[in-house]
């Protein structure tokens, strides 16, 4: 069949100006010759602007002195230069995304798989978090935490402790004997294939438990020391919380720990290799964990037993000289100074509870949570763990049923099931939108300026404020977002990569 | 050992009873006193209109559905709530579903090496050798590394079925096995079936595929509104000279 030509008639325009391709082209030109001319223009008006009031974008002004005081700053003084204000702010906000992103990925997780619950009153109760906690508006609840929560705690003399101050507790050399028999029992209490021998072994290891503890309260009847400290307290002043200073020990007690992680991987990796050849079933992960734990109790005892002096010198301020002291008396007195004992601990590391300045205002030792930090991260967490549970209810529900069928028709376990069908299907719908919500709560940070909160925005702002370098501060508020947003991108695009499916 | 087992079996106790076995959706009443037995060896089919209750009969056998009343003893072990009577049953039932179900993130081969593994605790060399050979079986060993995304319906029913003869089951049910295939993939997929009858496994069969149950079934069971109206073997249910309840007579004429 010939082809048909058009008449002259018939064709309006030339045909280089019919190809599909050619137009395509041409659309793209105009519209790079728009953005370049509005591009163009801003920056004129802004040059223009910025000159009549004498100043040009720069960055030198960054080394200035900054002149102002900033809460939750650590080191920083206002005899500071801007950039290290700049500094304070994005670890502030650094330490709001980070923290956060860990907690409300652990709070979604649990309260979505609790949406699914067949316990009636579980599901509704987290039913009723996510719908009041995602129908209102962050600001508010991050506004809510501040001035309803944190602001109606007691003052800071009337701190609440944990564990309350005076309670007399067990000795933690107890609880480690405790959860040994308890890991030893969950251990092997499953893998004994007689019904008598794995109910004996239970009861040996209750009976175990009590005694223990049984001796600890006989311990504590007799005097023997073993009084907690308080290693948290609550007040209008936020949260403080003890440090684990590491000691001289800390060093010997690490190689254990890294020995132990070694042998727990090597363990592992060894009975997976014998679970595929043999086929003989093995739970090697609670073998690596205990092995895990084992080797880091054991250090803790072991590094607890070298030599110590039995006298140490302690400076008496009466005296004005050094005395000897027993080292048990020594520890007691509280005259020791912290190099003192960190030198002579028995244990690894050391428990410093929070403790006051001489003024009786901030905080010497310990680390602190401000309440306005407390008000941000609790706010963020705690409404974006309600989308993160509907994400996670979702995943799980977007499963097919016939997969759950088709396992269970083949005798698959409960908990082989949802580890090896359910987890990786529902992975690959819920990582997407995961991490949609991650940059989220990393963008929605910047809300910490209605609670005066030292994030980066509201730093910068302050920098604008001083310095009038508000194109050059607004630059880099943006890049910082950007950096955080582009590294939580890239690492939820590689998880997600692994759980893409192969289709034709 | 294979061949051994079967003999014995055959001619022997009913491997499967179900006796006046009760089963309601809410009010809806879907199986009514079901009483059958089914012999080692066995190929039975079942037809039926659609909710009938066939497929929820056989999915009562493997404890996917729960019957609420009557008893189901399946190799000498009753179904019950306890779960080590559950999980020993499915060990030796295989079955296969309408909408193959395979595991979409897993190869070939890890469909089939899957529950040997994990239920029967074989080594991998072991499950894979014989995941090999179950796909010769089924005439496409050359998809083993391949997702089941990248299969036609034909090949996954039939990975399906070489899944659950991984398994090394007593008894296979099958749910509908061709419904969902397009027209020219049924026969690749009956066939597979077919050969399988043939060796003499047990087997259950729900099926609208009226020619392959009169060349495969022992005996073929009508069920109605959740009821067995009538069942016998396939010369006679098929043959117009024998006299059949007028509601089999009438599910015979609109298919025949």
């Amino acid at each position: 069949m010939a082809i048909k030509a058009r008449t002259q008639q018939e064709n309006l325009l030339p045909a280089i100006f019919r190809d599909g391709r050619i137009l395509q082209g041409i659309a793209q030109i105009i519209f790079v010759v728009i953005v370049v001319i509005v591009l163009n223009d801003l920056q004129t008006r802004i040059n223009t602007a910025l000159e009549s009031t004498n100043q040009s974008p720069n960055f030198e002004f960054l080394q200035n002195r900054a002149g102002f005081d900033l809460a939750d700053s650590g080191d920083y003084s206002s005899n500071d230069r801007y950039i290290d204000a700049f500094e304070v702010g994005f670890i502030n906000t650094m330490r709001v995304v980070f923290l956060g992103l860990l907690s409300t990925t652990v709070i979604g997780i649990l309260v979505g798989i609790f949406l699914l619950s067949r316990n009636f009153l579980v599901r509704t109760i987290s039913r009723a978090y996510v719908e009041v906690l995602r129908n209102t508006p962050v600001l508010l609840q991050i506004i809510a935490w501040y001035f309803i929560v944190m602001l109606s705690l007691p003052q800071q003399q009337e701190s609440i402790a944990f564990p309350q101050e005076g309670v007399r507790s067990l000795p933690l050399l107890q609880y480690g004997l405790s959860f040994v028999v308890i890991l030893v029992i969950w251990q092997y209490g499953g893998t004994l294939r007689r019904p008598a021998w794995r109910n004996g072994l239970r009861q040996v290891g209750i009976a175990v438990v009590v005694l223990v503890n049984l001796l600890g309260i006989v311990l504590v009847g007799a005097g023997a020391p073993i009084e907690f400290q308080p290693g948290i307290y609550i007040s209008i002043k936020g949260v403080a919380i003890f440090e684990l200073i590491p000691s001289s020990l800390f060093g010997i007690w690490m190689v254990f720990v890294v020995v132990g992680a070694v042998v727990s991987v090597a363990m592992s990796r060894y009975f997976a290799f014998i679970t595929e050849t043999t086929g003989e079933p093995i739970p090697r992960t609670r073998f690596a964990l205990a092995a895990f734990v084992g080797f880091t109790l054991l250090g803790w005892l072991v590094v607890g037993m070298r030599p110590t002096p039995s006298l140490i010198p302690i400076y008496d301020d009466e005296r004005g000289e050094f005395i000897e002291m027993e080292y048990e008396d020594a520890f007691q007195s509280g005259m020791l100074t912290i190099e003192q004992e960190l030198e002579y601990s028995r244990q690894p590391l050391l428990f410093r509870p929070p403790t006051l300045d001489r003024r009786g205002r901030n905080i010497e030792t310990g680390i602190e949570f401000s309440p306005n930090y407390l008000a941000v991260f609790l706010g963020l967490v705690i409404y974006t763990s309600a989308f993160i549970a509907e994400i996670v209810r979702a995943g799980i529900q977007a499963v097919p049923k016939g997969q759950l069928e088709a396992s269970r028709a083949l005798g698959l376990s409960q908990a082989d099931m949802l580890r090896l069908i359910i987890l990786p299907q529902a992975l690959r719908v819920i990582i997407p939108p995961l991490g949609n919500q991650f940059l989220n709560l990393s963008k929605n940070s910047s809300l910490a300026i209605a609670v005066a909160y030292t994030d980066i925005y509201q730093v910068t702002f302050t920098i604008i404020n001083q310095s009038g370098q508000s194109v050059t501060g607004i630059v880099m508020v943006m890049l910082s977002y950007l950096i955080i947003s582009l590294c939580i991108s890239l690492a939820m695009n590689m998880v997600n990569q692994r759980y893409q499916l192969v289709t034709r | 050992m294979e061949d051994g087992n079967k003999q014995v079996m055959a001619g022997d106790e009913p491997i499967i009873i179900c006796r006046d076995m009760n089963k309601w959706f809410g009010e809806f009443h879907v199986l009514r006193n079901i009483s059958i037995e089914v012999m080692p060896q066995e190929v039975l089919v079942i037809i039926g209109p659609s909710g009938s209750g066939k497929s929820t009969f056989i999915r009562c056998i493997n404890r996917l559905e729960e019957h609420q009343d009557g008893q189901i003893i399946v190799d000498g072990i009753e179904l019950s709530h306890d779960v080590q009577n559950i999980a020993d049953i499915r060990r030796e039932t295989g079955m296969v579903f309408q909408q193959f179900n395979l595991f979409p993130h897993l190869t070939v081969i890890d469909n089939i090496t899957l529950a040997p593994m994990k239920v029967r605790h074989w080594a991998r060399d072991k499950a894979e050798q014989r995941a090999m050979e179950l796909l010769e079986r089924v005439e496409i060993p050359e998809q083993a590394f391949k997702y089941p995304g990248q299969l036609s319906g034909g090949q996954q029913q039939r990975v399906a079925i070489a899944r659950a003869l991984a398994m090394e089951p007593k008894i296979m049910l099958f749910d509908e096995p061709t419904s969902a295939l397009d027209p020219e993939m049924i026969k690749e997929v009956l066939d597979v079936i077919e050969e399988l009858a043939r060796s003499g496994m047990t087997m259950l069969v729900v099926t609208h595929e009226m020619g392959f149950a009169r060349e495969v079934a022992d005996r073929i069971i009508f069920m109605d509104m959740g009821r067995i109206v009538e069942q016998g073997p396939p010369e006679n249910f098929f043959s117009p000279e024998i006299e059949h309840h007028p509601r089999t007579q009438e599910f015979l004429d609109q298919i025949l």
